[in-house]
């Protein structure tokens, strides 16, 4: 590496660095304990072992866990993934999230169960959970969300590749966004990289109720890419059960409980590659 | 699968030491080539959100040694098992779904009783963050009058030590629960997280590699799995009381049984196959059974 890209490189991480730090998060009424731990690249697996592998699915950048405190409620601890855009915060909330959990509304919808608060907003994850969930704090995530929610500025806007999945039969919350294999393998297990998502193609994958079958699409740099998935897809067996199309750099594919419903919903994925619908608002 | 009452249990016990002490010849073919997992459930040993009965408890784990190495006495179960000279680590299950620290507490109490040349509790470094779950197990092994420094939390850590211990006997006790990797954690799982490499090496295609470690990182080690079934959860928390132990020598046939189990009344994470790494275990890289055909599994209720 040459000085003047040495020089860029120590740059950006400072500036990275600062960035996490920068994020620090204050909340009104409760106090902070301890300092906030800073984790970025691989350390996440030191703080989270497997799941880590999602989370960099998703593009993090960084992650930083806070504790806060009040004496009559208890102790909470605050992860605050800073993904850099708000549709890779979309994306960990949409991985994170448990299908047919407890939606409620915050800037965006958030799902809260006895485990915690998960919610996205700007460029920013976060995931509130109590110290102990028999704790009073319990009953105050939703209010402390709020609180956490107000020291983002922007909204954010879901991923724009959502507009390419159909939306008629489409069930409610149950859309996932990420890029990379160890995602892709919760919602279609394929032991070969078939999609070819190890060179950073983005992807939404979502269940459906009408067919009941699920279909995902890949959006990639480059066409020659999308090519190259769409040929290792039909080299798959048919035991896969995986049917695909492509419209230049996008790449869809169905599958289901029966072929019928695959190739039904395939037929759907066909036309809203042709015609993408307008961005969603809700995912 | 077997089930048998604590009376047949005590039956069969007692006619299988006699076997052991007669020599190999005098056990039946078929029992001597299959694996031996037994898996004790008492409907009383705890509630949700309740104290854990550790009267029911101490049962399920006495029938549990007793049944898996074919001894009446508790003592002499655990002794078949653990000799004078021996370096015994219990490992536990690591953070995201702790232990019930009474299993920890109990299974100490039982190698006690063996009298090895020194037992260690081998808790995850990242453990350390749950006060409440260590002060349990401290508190729990005083009375039991162990020293404070039979707990060494610098042993387990993520790209572990045991490597550079000269443990003889290495004990585990997972828990089990739906994980974003590997569709489910468990004991082969597990046993990859303690390696010297971490288990990040073995992350990609649903953990398929996480059985390579078994055999050359610890096979030098007698081992005994404790499956600790009495909740199944998600990884923040338990949602599912089984109330069950799962006891085996054996990584892989543990680590199936218990996958069973489990899925009885959970799932795995997505789409996840989650048998895929257990049995790789098996074939791949000859680390122990997944071939319940091969198995002799005892069901027992106390």
């Amino acid at each position: 590496m040459n000085p003047r890209s040495r020089w860029a490189l120590s740059l950006a991480c400072l500036l990275l660095v600062g960035q996490a730090w920068g994020a620090a998060l204050s909340i009104p009424g409760w106090k902070a304990t301890g300092q906030p731990q800073v984790i970025t690249g691989d350390a996440i697996f030191d703080y989270m072992d497997g799941a880590g592998e999602i989370v960099k699915a998703c593009g993090y950048r960084s992650l930083t866990v806070s504790h806060f405190m009040r004496p009559e409620l208890g102790a909470v601890t605050v992860e605050q993934y800073d993904m850099g855009n708000p549709a890779n915060a979309f994306g960990l909330y949409s991985m994170k999230r448990n299908p047919g959990g407890r939606v409620v509304e915050l800037d965006h919808p958030a799902q809260l169960d006895t485990s915690g608060l998960l919610f996205w907003k700007g460029r920013y994850t976060f995931f509130v959970f109590p110290s102990d969930p028999e704790s009073k704090v319990a009953s105050q995530l939703l209010p402390l969300g709020k609180m956490i929610g107000r020291s983002v500025k922007d909204r954010g806007d879901p991923p724009d590749l959502l507009r390419y999945l159909p939306v008629e039969g489409y069930r409610p919350d149950s859309v996932k966004y990420f890029r990379g294999k160890a995602a892709l393998d919760t919602v279609k297990f394929v032991q070969q990289d078939v999609l070819g998502l190890r060179q950073g193609a983005e992807v939404a994958a979502a269940v459906y109720r009408q067919p009941v079958a699920k279909a995902l699409v890949a959006r990639y740099a480059k066409e020659e890419a999308a090519v190259r998935a769409l040929a290792a897809c039909k080299r798959l067996p048919p035991s896969a059960g995986l049917q695909v199309i492509r419209q230049g750099r996008l790449l869809g594919a169905a599958w289901g409980t029966s072929q019928t419903a695959a190739r039904q919903l395939l037929a759907k994925l066909e036309r809203s590659l042709r015609q993408p619908g307008p961005p969603w608002k809700r995912a | 699968m077997t089930y048998i009452s604590r009376r047949d249990f005590l039956k069969d016990a007692a006619l299988a030491a006699g076997a052991l002490a007669l020599g190999p010849q005098a056990l039946a073919a078929d029992q001597v080539a299959k694996t031996r997992v037994v898996v004790v459930t008492c409907p009383d040993v705890l509630a949700k959100d309740g104290p854990v009965n550790a009267g029911a408890l101490r049962k399920m784990m006495d029938a549990g040694i007793s049944a898996l190495f074919g001894k009446r006495d508790v003592k002499e179960a655990w002794k078949t098992y653990i000799k004078p000279t021996d370096t015994v680590a219990l490992a536990d299950s690591g953070t995201w779904l702790l232990n019930v620290p009474e299993v920890l507490t109990e299974i100490m109490r039982g190698v006690s009783l063996a009298g090895p040349k020194s037992a260690t509790l081998t808790y995850c470094a990242m453990d350390e963050t749950h006060t409440d779950y260590l002060g349990k197990i401290r508190d729990g092994l005083k009375t039991l009058e162990f020293a404070p420094s039979v707990m060494d939390g610098s042993v387990y850590t993520i790209r572990s030590q045991y490597h550079t211990k000269n443990y003889s006997s290495l004990i585990v006790a997972p828990t089990i629960k739906s994980h974003p990797i590997a569709g489910v954690s468990g004991v082969v799982k597990h046993l990859s997280t303690m390696s010297k490499g971490g288990p990040a090496p073995h992350h990609p295609n649903a953990m398929e590699s996480a059985g390579a470690v078994i055999v050359p990182e610890f096979g030098k080690m007698k081992q005994l799995y404790v499956v600790d079934g009495l909740r199944w959860g998600p990884p923040a928390g338990p949602h599912y009381y089984q109330k069950s132990l799962i006891f085996s020598t054996d990584p892989v046939a543990a680590d199936v049984v218990a996958l069973d189990l489990f899925l009885k009344n959970c799932k795995t994470h997505g789409e996840i196959p989650p048998d895929r790494h257990r049995v790789l275990a098996d074939t791949k890289y000859k680390a122990g059974t997944s071939d319940k055909s091969k198995m002799d599994i005892r069901q027992i209720r106390v």
